[in-house]
């Protein structure tokens, strides 16, 4: 969850095929800001997190 | 002043007639069709009967690209994120610039220029992403409009290679290619690039779209007759034709080996009816490519023909090559490959070049296919009998698109002067 967002070279495409397929999974709607900087993969995976709602609550 | 040609020295293809260029150019001199029977039930609509009855395509012959495996050419991530059409152009390019030998030495990206036509763009990505939002309620795919933008094939061959001049789409229905061609002549002459990747793509096998012809009424149930006495419309096809062109001086000054000379062209509109062609933008677009080319009527040795296969377009460009030759019609062969491979819509123009090239190179000009008998409103040399060998040094090749917009491209053996 450290790893660098820039060490794993995904690009603003993958960005929106990961966040699509969370929709998908949790049937929610995930409305980033779209000036989000993420330095780090646990940074990304919190920020979806937050738009799940039972990953919310736990 | 002296035409500015340009130098041929790349080539690619995609089509039902092959996937390379030597296979490609075999066949079609060779007179073989490619037009056959097609699932024409498959992708059809989940509905009531009644309604798929109605929807019933009423013609099942088409020539699809059959054999092409993406995924054997592009990793999983970057097919994510390319329509079926842009797949074929990024192919074929591929060919194009592996020919032209700058998969080995590239020359300086920021003179190389990308221009590819298309005239449905990413349709397929379109269907299924409304099918997803209108039948099954669900999210269209997150990618869907890049993917159907007209100048996706574009941006992707432009990120293959690393071109940083022009890059952008030509779309004008099926003379796409065509003028995207001679907008890299232009491009050429100008001095804005160097070098041009320039051609035309189009995917056309999906049931949304094959329906959309259908109403259309100009698909025959029978099968592309170009000029023929008794044909009754157009045949699908499909594909992607891809030429690297650069100036005389960056060809020579690398020592590359010109294929063909592009002599030039010559673009007109009609400014008229959307779907029924006027010959007089006909006539005006060869009379130009002659000028633009500075080549004498009495050096084209060939006519490419648009040769769709319909009643009106073929006897209205019989005419306009009748109205330019005069009297020498009668000593020009010309022929239709669309009785081979189909209409390609946006691609056929680069499909027709490269056959144009291809019987500039081999002395021998493809046939029309399927011709029965002479039509008196075609008075033309149609080369009905097979291959017909032919020692040439210029020949045209037209585009004459529904909305009236016309292209004729005019192109040389690599050995003439102009």
């Amino acid at each position: 969850m450290d790893t660098p967002i820039s060490s794993v070279k995904i690009d603003s495409i993958d960005v929106i095929h990961v966040v699509f397929k969370v929709e998908e999974e949790f049937n929610t709607t995930i409305d980033l800001p779209q000036d989000s900087k993420f330095e780090t993969v646990g940074d990304f995976v919190r920020a979806l997190t937050k738009f799940i709602p039972a990953a919310g609550q736990a | 002043m002296v035409p500015r040609w340009v130098e041929i020295t790349g080539r690619g293809v995609l089509s039902s007639a092959g996937h390379d260029v030597t296979e490609f150019n075999r066949s079609i001199l060779a007179g073989e069709g490619h037009i056959a029977p097609f699932d024409a039930d498959a992708g059809t609509p989940p509905g009531p009967p009644e309604a798929i009855a109605a929807l019933k395509l009423r013609f099942n012959k088409g020539a699809p690209v059959v054999g092409f495996t993406p995924e054997k050419h592009f990793e999983p991530r970057v097919l994510s994120g390319l329509d079926r059409f842009s797949q074929f152009a990024a192919f074929a390019s591929r060919q194009a610039w592996k020919e032209a030998g700058f998969d080995v030495d590239p020359p300086a990206s920021d003179r190389v220029a990308v221009i590819i036509g298309t005239a449905n763009a990413g349709h397929e990505v379109i269907g299924v992403g409304w099918h997803r939002l209108y039948i099954d309620a669900r999210k269209p795919m997150p990618l869907t409009i890049p993917m159907t933008m007209a100048s996706a094939a574009a941006s992707r061959i432009a990120r293959e290679i690393g071109a940083h001049g022009p890059v952008f789409a030509t779309s004008s229905a099926c003379a796409s290619a065509a003028h995207a061609v001679m907008t890299g002549v232009i491009l050429l002459r100008s001095g804005q690039a160097d070098v041009a990747v320039v051609g035309g793509s189009d995917s056309c096998f999906d049931f949304g779209y094959l329906r959309a012809w259908d109403a259309l009424r100009v698909v025959t149930t029978d099968i592309c007759r170009p000029f023929s006495k008794g044909r009754q419309g157009l045949t699908i096809g499909e594909g992607a034709g891809l030429f690297v062109i650069e100036t005389t001086e960056h060809a020579r000054a690398r020592g590359a080996r010109s294929i063909a000379r592009l002599a030039g062209g010559g673009m007109t509109s009609d400014a008229g009816d959307l779907t029924t062609p006027d010959g007089r933008g006909m006539t005006r677009a060869l009379r130009e490519a002659l000028r633009d080319s500075g080549l004498a009527m009495e050096r084209i040795g060939y006519v490419n023909a648009h040769g769709t296969g319909t009643l009106i377009n073929d006897r209205l460009e019989a005419d306009a090559i009748r109205q330019v030759f005069g009297g020498a019609t009668d000593r020009l062969p010309v022929s239709s490959i669309k009785s081979s491979i189909g209409h390609a819509m946006g691609a056929s123009g680069a499909l027709e070049l490269l056959a144009t090239i291809a019987t500039l190179e081999a002395g021998v000009a493809p046939p029309t296919l399927n011709y029965k008998e002479r039509d008196p409103d075609c008075p033309i040399d149609v080369i009905p009998e097979g291959p017909r060998k032919i020692q040439i040094e210029a020949a045209l090749s037209n585009s004459f698109a529904f909305g009236g917009l016309n292209v004729t491209l005019a192109v040389t053996r690599a050995d003439v002067n102009n």
